[in-house]
């Protein structure tokens, strides 16, 4: 199903991750999604969201369940022994990254993990690690986001597509946070649907 | 002994291991490296015939490894 994803709806994912990791939390959960989603300029504007804010939603978070779920391992560099073997033969992998990197930008290269190469399914490839799996809800707003999109009859998915599910699926703890807030979900999903039409023509 | 002795010798080493995990090493970075360079085809308008020529492999082969890791273009963004 990430085939549909747009780079922006994919940089969604990856930076849930980052949020959990940041937050020492796993599994990577609806609350986690909703921290990238506010890290997009387009959805963090959105009039129904009345200004509420990354961190605001990350200090909720925080009183709500606390930090330091995670398992210690995911934080650890998991290039470390790649960049080892590499020097045995001969190749420094900081300076193939620096170099990758002056043209293509920070983070740009991914080595693949054996994990992400024997599993099949792009949720899997996406969601990364064993450490850092996404909770069950957190993949059904994904599937969300697809249905949202035939629904509007787009090929693609945009940040929007992942909203729309969030709230649809609204059960979550992105959707509680929000709801707490005083957001109105039928506002907020208008807000998605009209960003997506006024620039999709 | 010197840095540049030291290479020589884990390069040339006889342990398996330290071979074999090299080789380990050097496959994902290739596998990062084509991956990148796909992705940055496509987005300058690359059709995957022209890629598959450039990888000097088939059409298929490079379609059906890369295509599902490919971003889809946000119409919105021309």
């Amino acid at each position: 199903m990430f085939e549909r994803f747009t780079h922006a709806a994919r940089e969604v994912v990856v930076r849930a991750k980052t949020e959990a990791l940041d937050l020492g939390q796993a599994p990577v959960g609806t609350e986690h999604t909703l921290l990238a989603l506010l890290a997009d300029p387009t959805i963090a504007a959105a009039p129904a969201l009345k200004g509420l804010d990354a961190r605001t939603v990350r200090a909720e978070i925080i009183r709500r369940v606390g930090t330091g779920t995670a398992d210690p391992a995911a934080l650890a560099d998991p290039d470390d022994a790649d960049r080892e073997a590499l020097k045995a033969i001969g190749i420094d992998l900081d300076a193939v990254r620096r170099a990758i990197e002056e043209n293509f930008g920070p983070g740009s290269l991914h080595l693949p993990r054996p994990a992400a190469r024997k599993r099949k399914g792009l949720m899997r490839r996406l969601s990364g690690s064993n450490h850092t799996p996404l909770s069950p809800r957190n993949k059904k707003v994904l599937e969300l986001s697809l249905r949202e999109a035939l629904r509007l009859k787009h090929n693609f998915i945009a940040p929007e597509h992942i909203l729309l599910g969030l709230l649809r699926e609204g059960n979550g703890l992105a959707a509680q946070i929000l709801s707490a807030n005083g957001v109105d979900f039928t506002a907020l999903r208008d807000d998605a649907t009209r960003s997506l039409k006024s620039a999709a023509a | 002994m010197t840095e540049a002795t030291d290479l020589a010798a884990a390069a040339g080493s006889t342990d398996p291991r330290v071979g074999l995990r090299a080789v380990v090493a050097l496959r994902r970075l290739l596998e990062g490296l084509e991956h990148l360079q796909v992705a940055n085809a496509r987005r300058k308008g690359w059709s995957w015939q022209e890629i598959a020529d450039a990888l000097e492999v088939t059409r298929q082969g490079v379609h059906k490894k890369h295509a599902n890791r490919v971003p889809m273009q946000d119409p919105r963004e021309g």
